[in-house]
């Protein structure tokens, strides 16, 4: 429970008034989200297959979270029925060719609602009404919501169809200025049916190191055995854009359970999140709207999954977080043509009100996808290839990017077997040395660190950050070294492991 | 402090081994006139010495490995490819164009108490910065002596594939903050597959401590426009001036010898995906795009903290200055190591800018003396002009370039190939820590051309009210009919570089002969590569070259042309030429995909950069 912050005397407060307002508003009893195993990589809401629609129970609801100087946040989002309060909302994954319901039970004080970006001929049904989604206006003609509504205490259930592959944002749709801010927002990811990775299709992947090569992983030395192996463990993104049954070389990645991350960058007002806090408390619910927040907007807090680093680096389903379940530390093993050729996949979604600019340490990322779409496109059969290497990835508001990453240790620095860095590194006194340096340049070594550096190395791996360009947003209400940024581990192979007799966890 | 004594020790040793050696590949990459110039100059001839040998850095590996007590080794690389530079990270003051310097229509108003700063050490002078100081070449009592010397923005730093590039660090401490402790750090942002020891990030690596240095290596196999920032306690250090533009050349072996020791210059080999040579350029300029919120600065110089997340800019900047200081030509580096400003005096008949340099740093006219850098391009009417654009900011730019059609070829340090759609364009979007490359062709009228960021808020104004452009990212191309070679990126026309500054680079003749082909049709009864080929010369054509590479190494270098193994199929016409050669295929079958390197020759036995095609 991490209620200890200098707010909780408000969560008392606001706890009891909560029973007070039970008459009016049911709001159910902030269960933590059910302890679930720790893990890494992107976890996935998979719903529940009823009547063959793949459907996914949500509540919209109220919670507190925690930043890493100790403050605690009042936020609304959505959460999984049974779960209670969770920030962001679940990550529901789904197969193309499904339909998919979500129905959402309204347990905040003011209406609220799911609009779903990227998606077609979504229809709703609310137990009095059902038809295609459109505006709500109110009898004066104004309107209320993009979407149709819950009120307050009732459910509504959304029904679409997933046609394409892809990452997708949802978030409410109903006076989105103020609850997108609050947190109700999520993401839906669809992954391609029906397409398995073959062995062919992995030696047919570009082998790229930066060089504009047509090489494929074939041509660079594997081995058709070798290739088999690594299918066994590949996923699929999206379809190539000629041939739908086959996965597009570039959106093949290691299907690993920490192979496939997302990362929902946002950014939170504190200001706003605490007028809302005290309108609620007071039962002023006429306050809870964005008309009603009467101070300019000034975001102090950077999130990746609802959390700001360096709480990013906790795995899933962190016990100390229970209402962040999600972390944001992708992590990779050295790219090798014969064991590991496999990218890792990162979804990116921007879920606030400015395009980020996004900045992976260490290497490009190859962008393949925009807002769900596969960037490639075919004119009589030739195809236009408009993904790129990019070192900084930007999301643009309410959009969504996939890329791929890869980490080579291309000057084969090893101080085995390989060779060494071409300076020495300087003795300890004259450094100052990081809390995640191992204390040696290489992989899969550990130096001798100064006294009172407590290092994060397990076994002599990498860290290197991603985060935010705009390095205001890579602070903890102005403080460096926290808000929208996160570690990229290079854990070293395990040939390496076993002869350093260093174990990575 | 070991450190530091080993180093000087190193110092002199090595001073003498590499003296002699100067880079022959850099000293071709000179054109014929300029290199007749340095033959017969010894002053010039000086400054490659200087930037090779006598940098406070040792050229070999020295001591033991503390994690193995192994002695380190590294691999072998050429020599005369590792090339050095020194920045020392210290504090000082800079300038921005303020109304008690420049005058109610040309400076900025005050942001009382913030700008102009109280403290500044002389009327001229208004901003506390930080800064990475160019030392190359200095030795250490004289690098000693920058401490509280600022360089703002940090110095342009270039390499070249299958250079080595080894940049020390000094931490000079902050002259007015001896309560700060800060290290400093070299993130080379962008650069492939780095290892976190390179890296500069000190909560994953290492960090600089005051009074010590440390070397970075890099061997950049990607051309292309990065940066490099100090990322210790990023974005304050960033901000208050550690930024600055790295770039890195092709493989020399991409450059094509246009006869009389002239070469073409490129941005992206075929590498990188320049499969046609279109990145071609006469000259080249670099832009730092960035922003300056006063009020923290101010905070810095007088003990405050800042919260960044309140970060409101009141200066834009390029290149470190605001206009209209950006149209203020590049300063210079005395033998101490001292900054100097050079006045402006118009371009003479030869077609070479008139630069005086002030050497008295004291000087009103000097106020622009620790921001040394240029934002004005130069170009002689129908010139091809790159100018990499790098944003180093918070906030997500785009630079306009009224009447001119500019192709983006380059992004983030990747070529952007014709297949991926592009189109022409007059505006240049660029987010933080991006970066683009920018060509176009000069106007055939020679005059001057602004481009500016169309952010149009994002300018301080004169104090006046008269002039809106004071105070942001705007500055101008200047098109002249006669225009004499540039030496130096970012160089006006005929500015030599000064000792340490960076080498040289050289003027070609025009873009020569190019040739692109189409993948072919037919099997094995006939194979065919077709294309076009094109000068700017319109010369009559002699012949296209074509060699059969085999299937595992497409990428090996191009053979030279004119060897027994190509194959030469003549032809004559005016260019653009359409061709249809059938090509010999040996040793193949219906399934098995070769690769075939192609050039064009012109009448004049000038060769067009080889290009790669499968069939």
């Amino acid at each position: 429970m991490k209620l200890t912050s200098k707010r909780s005397p408000m969560v008392l407060v606001l706890a009891l008034f909560c029973i007070a307002l039970a008459t009016l508003v049911p709001i159910s009893p902030k269960t933590n989200a059910a302890f679930a195993a720790e893990s890494e990589g992107m976890l996935c809401t998979n719903g529940t297959i009823v009547g063959g629609y793949r459907t996914f129970n949500l509540v919209a609801t109220d919670g507190y979270t925690s930043e890493p100087d100790g403050n605690s946040i009042y936020d609304w989002s959505y959460g999984v029925m049974g779960n209670g309060f969770q920030l962001p909302g679940p990550i529901l994954c789904a197969n193309t060719g499904e339909v998919i319901d979500i129905t959402l039970t309204n347990q905040l004080p003011v209406a609220t609602s799911i609009q779903l970006p990227g998606f077609t001929n979504v229809t709703y049904n609310d137990g009095i009404s059902s038809g295609a989604v459109g505006p709500v206006f109110d009898a004066t003609g104004a309107m209320i919501s993009l979407v149709p509504q819950a009120a307050p205490g009732s459910s509504i259930t959304y029904r679409f169809k997933a046609n394409n592959a892809g990452t997708y944002v949802y978030q409410s749709g109903t006076d989105p200025q103020l609850q997108v801010q609050m947190g109700l927002f999520g993401a839906i990811v669809v992954r391609p049916a029906g397409i398995s990775v073959t062995a062919d299709d992995v030696l047919n992947i570009p082998y790229y190191d930066g060089t504009a090569s047509q090489l494929t992983n074939a041509d660079a030395g594997m081995s058709a055995g070798e290739a088999a192996t690594l299918a066994s463990n590949a996923k699929c993104a999206y379809p190539s854009i000629n041939n739908p049954a086959k996965c597009d070389p570039l959106a093949i990645y290691d299907g690993a359970v920490d192979g496939e991350n997302i990362l929902i960058l946002s950014e939170i007002d504190p200001a706003i999140h605490t007028f809302m806090e005290q309108a609620f408390t007071a039962g002023d619910l006429a306050s809870l709207n964005w008309n009603s927040y009467p101070i300019g907007y000034e975001a102090h807090y950077f999130m990746i999954n609802g959390r700001s680093m360096p709480d990013t680096l906790a795995p899933n389903n962190a016990p100390w977080m229970p209402w962040q379940p999600y972390g944001a530390m992708a992590h990779v093993q050295p790219w090798d043509v014969h064991v590991n050729a496999l990218d890792a996949l990162l979804r990116y979604i921007n879920v606030g009100n400015a395009a980020y600019d996004f900045h992976p340490h260490s290497n490009h990322e190859h962008v393949i996808a925009q807002d769900g779409a596969l960037m490639k496109g075919s004119t009589a059969g030739v195809v236009n290839d408009n993904t790129e290497e990019k070192f900084n990835i930007l999301i643009n508001p309410g959009g969504s990017v996939d890329a791929t990453f890869r980490w080579t240790n291309e000057e084969s620095y090893d101080d085995v077997n390989g060779f060494r860095v071409p300076v020495a590194q300087p003795n300890g006194p004259n450094l100052n040395q990081g809390s995640y340096w191992s204390g040696s340049p290489y992989l899969g070594s550990e130096g001798l660190l100064n006294p009172g550096v407590l290092t994060k190395s397990q076994c002599g791996e990498y860290y290197h950050v991603a985060h935010n360009h705009d390095l205001t947003q890579v602070t903890n209400y102005g403080i460096t070294f926290g808000g929208m940024m996160t570690l990229i581990k290079v854990e070293p192979p395990a040939a390496l492991q076993t002869r350093m007799n260093l174990k990575c966890n | 402090m070991s450190e530091i004594i080993n180093m000087s020790n190193e110092l002199s040793t090595n001073a003498a081994e590499v003296l002699p050696r100067f880079d022959r590949r850099k000293f071709l990459a000179l054109g014929g006139t300029s290199a007749a110039f340095l033959l017969g100059t010894a002053g010039v001839a000086k400054a490659y010495i200087m930037l090779n040998g006598a940098t406070p850095r040792s050229q070999a590996p020295v001591g033991l490995d503390p994690a193995t007590g192994r002695e380190l080794t590294a691999e072998a690389w050429p020599a005369d490819r590792i090339y050095t530079y020194a920045l020392a990270g210290t504090d000082g003051w800079a300038s921005l164009p303020s109304s008690d310097a420049l005058g109610l229509s040309l400076g900025a108003k005050s942001v009382d108490p913030y700008f102009p700063d109280p403290l500044a050490d002389a009327a001229n002078k208004n901003l506390y910065v930080f800064s990475f100081t160019n030392v190359t070449g200095l030795d250490r009592t004289q690098v000693a002596a920058r401490k509280g010397h600022s360089q703002f923005c940090a110095p342009i730093i270039y390499s070249t594939v299958g250079d080595e590039l080894w940049i020390t660090l000094t931490n000079l401490g902050l002259q007015m903050r001896p309560d700060l402790v800060d290290g400093h750090t070299l993130h080379w942002h962008g650069f492939r597959n780095a290892i976190p020891f390179y890296d500069g990030v000190p909560e994953s690596s290492i960090s600089v401590t005051i009074d010590h240095d440390f070397t970075y290596v890099y061997r950049p196999h990607d051309s292309g426009t990065y940066m490099y920032h100090c990322h210790f306690e990023d974005v304050e250090h960033v901000t208050m001036g550690m930024q600055g533009i790295v770039f890195v050349k092709p493989d020399p072996a991409d450059r094509v010898n246009l006869g009389s020791g002239l070469y073409t210059q490129k941005a992206y080999g075929v590498a990188d995906g320049d499969l046609l040579g279109e990145s071609v350029y006469d000259r080249e300029f670099s832009i730092l795009l960035g922003e300056i919120d006063t009020r923290a600065h101010f905070n810095d110089a007088h003990v405050q903290a800042t919260d960044w997340s309140d970060f409101h800019a009141d200066f834009w900047t390029m290149n470190g200055r605001s206009y209209p200081d950006t149209l203020q030509p590049n300063g210079v580096r005395d033998a101490n190591g001292q900054l100097l400003v050079q006045a402006d005096g118009g371009i003479d008949g030869a077609g070479n800018s008139v630069l005086t340099t002030n050497s008295d740093p004291s000087a009103d006219a000097s106020r622009l003396l620790s921001n040394p850098l240029s934002s004005v391009v130069q170009a002689e009417v129908g010139e091809r002009i790159l100018i990499r654009l790098v944003n180093l900011g918070f906030q997500n730019h785009t630079i306009q370039f009224p009447g001119l059609e500019v192709d983006v070829l380059g992004r983030d340090a990747r070529f952007v190939p014709d297949s991926a759609q592009r189109t022409k364009t007059d505006s240049v979007q660029i987010g933080p820590g991006e970066s683009r490359d920018v060509f176009f062709k000069a106007p055939l009228v020679a005059g001057t051309y602004p481009f500016y960021n169309r952010g149009l808020s994002q300018y301080a104004g004169s104090d006046d009210g008269s002039n809106n452009w004071v105070g942001g990212q705007r500055s101008e191309i200047r098109v002249y009919d006669n225009l004499s070679s540039q030496l130096k990126p970012n160089g006006w026309a005929g500015e030599q570089p000064w000792a340490g500054e960076f080498p040289v680079v050289a003027k070609h003749a025009g873009l020569g002969i190019s040739v692109r082909a189409n993948r072919t049709t037919g099997n094995n009864g006939g194979r065919f590569i077709s294309g076009t080929i094109t000068t700017d010369t319109q010369a009559y054509l002699a012949n296209i070259w074509y060699v059969q590479a085999t299937k595992d190494s497409p990428l090996s270098a191009a053979p030279l042309a004119g060897h027994a193994s190509w194959n030469q199929v003549p032809f004559s016409g005016n260019g653009p030429y359409a061709f249809n050669v059938q090509v010999a295929s040996s040793g193949r079958n219906s399934s098995n995909k070769h690769y075939y390197w192609v050039l064009a020759q012109d009448s004049a036995g000038v060769y067009s950069t080889p290009i790669s095609v499968q069939i």
